[in-house]
């Protein structure tokens, strides 16, 4: 079974992430925030990280620092509605240079999003 | 029956009695001398009871005074005295109740001039309060942007907070290609660690083909000689590759740390700005939340404050009003002085009179009670112009909520 954690702070998001991604091999986790994601990471066994960047408590550019810093294992992937909220910064972008493997810039199709994720459960296959 | 009408009624008896007498005489007793005394005294008592019957009429149908006797003028005298003792005493009560009138009046008089003071003075203040909360309203409506200057500072600060954003945007831009840079530059090192890693698998395969060419050259022998020779070089330019693969690989490592931490600092930039933008983004949310609740709790208080000072004015204009009971009282007080006035003309009257009753002059008592009865008469008339005075006058109500007063 490939585990994928969601994380994401609205709820209608991680529910059309989920609708996207359900399948029978795939077991799908969510997180509101990073604070919640560093915990559900720690307690279960995570194939692939979904991540959004602008949350409250913990935002996502941290969330992948600390994984990057703990676990260079996980892969990330990073979405988000592009510039971040006050258009300063393509966060994005950041999150690439942090070490997210793949960005995702909102909106993007589940063709897209399924695409990334059977290459990364490939990858689990081959090991 | 008095002793005089007892006199009358024995002297007619007698008279009766006589006069039988003398008739039985004169009949029974004609030549006798004793006939004679029933004759001459019955006449006399006849002369006598008419006499003192006709007195008796005469003082009935014109009554005189009757005269002191001894035994009724101590008691008038101790009437005298008492009635004298109750005109001082009456005196006296009229005297002191006209004192505290007097009292009464300078106090009120006092007490109202200090109470229209205060009321004034409050309404005065009342007005200030009033002219200060409209002031304070003008200040927070041109604060809160609805006059020309407000608009005037906003443009301004908008424009250069405008200014600002440009210039942080154009240093963002700039590090945005930064890190567009870093991010070709980790490409191009990721590159770099497979060339290297071909050129390790290059070099090691070289020096096995090396090694393989010696072990040939060697059984060759003689004429394997020259190719040995190759051989070794071509293993000497396989270390040497090595060598410097080696030290490009340290280079590039010592190139990866420092990506590494350029990766790490623009993170950690990153983070800082997303995490104070989203803070200060929630804060600017809740200070103005805050500033919304705060004026809308200025305007409201101040309309209470506005209306407290209407209810003020109010207050004032009521005890300004309610001060005209002085009026109404001092009119009382007036009233009542004049009614004691009155009442003390009526005992002087009864006093004179009383003590002309006690003069023994007959003559004279017709005069003086003349006298005192026209005294009487013009202080009973006093009085009832007085009372119709009183009954016409506007200062007619109770209390103070009977109703509108007139002034006359």
């Amino acid at each position: 079974m490939f585990t994928i954690l969601i994380v994401d702070d609205e709820a209608p998001v991680r529910k059309m992430l989920r609708s996207m991604l359900n399948a029978d091999n795939v077991e799908l986790l969510e997180a509101t925030n990073g604070n919640e994601a560093l915990k559900v990471i720690n307690e279960s066994d995570i194939d692939l990280l979904i991540t959004d960047i602008v949350m409250p408590e913990k935002h996502g550019i941290d969330l992948i620092m600390e994984i990057k810093k703990s676990s260079a294992k996980l892969p990330v992937i990073a979405i988000s509605g592009g510039g971040g909220i006050t258009g300063r910064f393509d966060y994005l972008e950041i999150a690439k240079v942090i070490g997210a493997e793949n960005i995702l810039k909102k909106p993007f199709t589940a063709d897209t999003l399924r695409g990334l994720v059977n290459e990364y459960i490939a990858k689990k296959s081959v090991k | 029956m008095n002793n005089r009408l007892k006199l009358n009624f024995f002297l007619m008896v007698l008279a009766v009695l006589f006069s039988a007498g003398s008739v039985f005489m004169f009949l029974f007793f004609p030549a006798s001398m004793l006939t004679l005394i029933p004759i001459i005294v019955s006449p006399l008592v006849w002369i006598t009871s008419s006499f003192l019957l006709w007195r008796e009429y005469y003082r009935l149908q014109h009554p005189q005074p009757e005269l002191a006797t001894q035994d009724s003028s101590a008691l008038v005298t101790e009437y005298t005295q008492l009635m004298d003792d109750a005109d001082n005493e009456m005196r006296n009560q009229f005297s002191m109740i006209e004192d505290e009138l007097d009292r009464v009046r300078n106090i009120q008089t006092d007490a109202i001039v200090g109470l229209m003071q205060s009321f004034q003075g409050m309404e005065a203040q009342s007005r200030q309060q009033l002219e200060m909360v409209v002031n304070i309203i003008g200040l927070i409506q041109a604060a809160s942007g609805d006059s020309e200057n407000a608009q005037n500072f906003r443009a301004e600060a908008t424009r250069m907070v405008e200014m600002f954003i440009e210039s942080i945007q154009s240093m963002s831009d700039n590090t945005m290609l930064l890190v567009s840079a870093i991010n070709s530059m980790n490409q191009k090192i990721t590159d770099i660690d497979k060339l290297l890693g071909e050129i390790d698998s290059i070099s090691s395969q070289t020096n096995l083909l090396a090694l393989n060419a010696s072990i040939e050259a060697a059984r060759a022998g003689v004429a394997g000689r020259g190719f040995a020779v190759v051989a070794d070089e071509v293993r000497n330019l396989s270390q040497r590759s090595n060598h410097f693969s080696q030290q490009i690989r340290k280079n590039y490592s010592e190139m990866r740390h420092t990506m590494d931490e350029t990766r790490h600092l623009v993170g950690q930039m990153a983070s800082n700005d997303l995490t104070l933008t989203m803070t200060s983004k929630n804060r600017m949310e809740t200070l103005m939340d805050e500033m919304d609740q705060t004026n809308n709790d200025i305007s409201h208080q101040l309309q209470h404050i506005s209306a407290i000072s209407t209810d003020i004015s109010s207050s004032v204009e009521l005890g300004l009003q309610s001060l005209q009971f002085e009026d109404m009282t001092s009119q009382l007080i007036v009233h009542m002085t004049k009614r004691v006035e009155t009442i003390r003309s009526f005992t002087q009257s009864a006093s004179m009179l009383r003590h002309d009753f006690d003069i023994i002059k007959r003559d004279e008592l017709q005069k003086q009670l003349e006298e005192h009865i026209h005294h009487l008469r013009s202080a009973m008339e006093s009085a009832h112009s007085l009372s119709q005075a009183t009954i016409k006058n506007p200062v007619h109500q109770e209390s103070m909520d009977d109703g509108e007063i007139e002034f006359f």
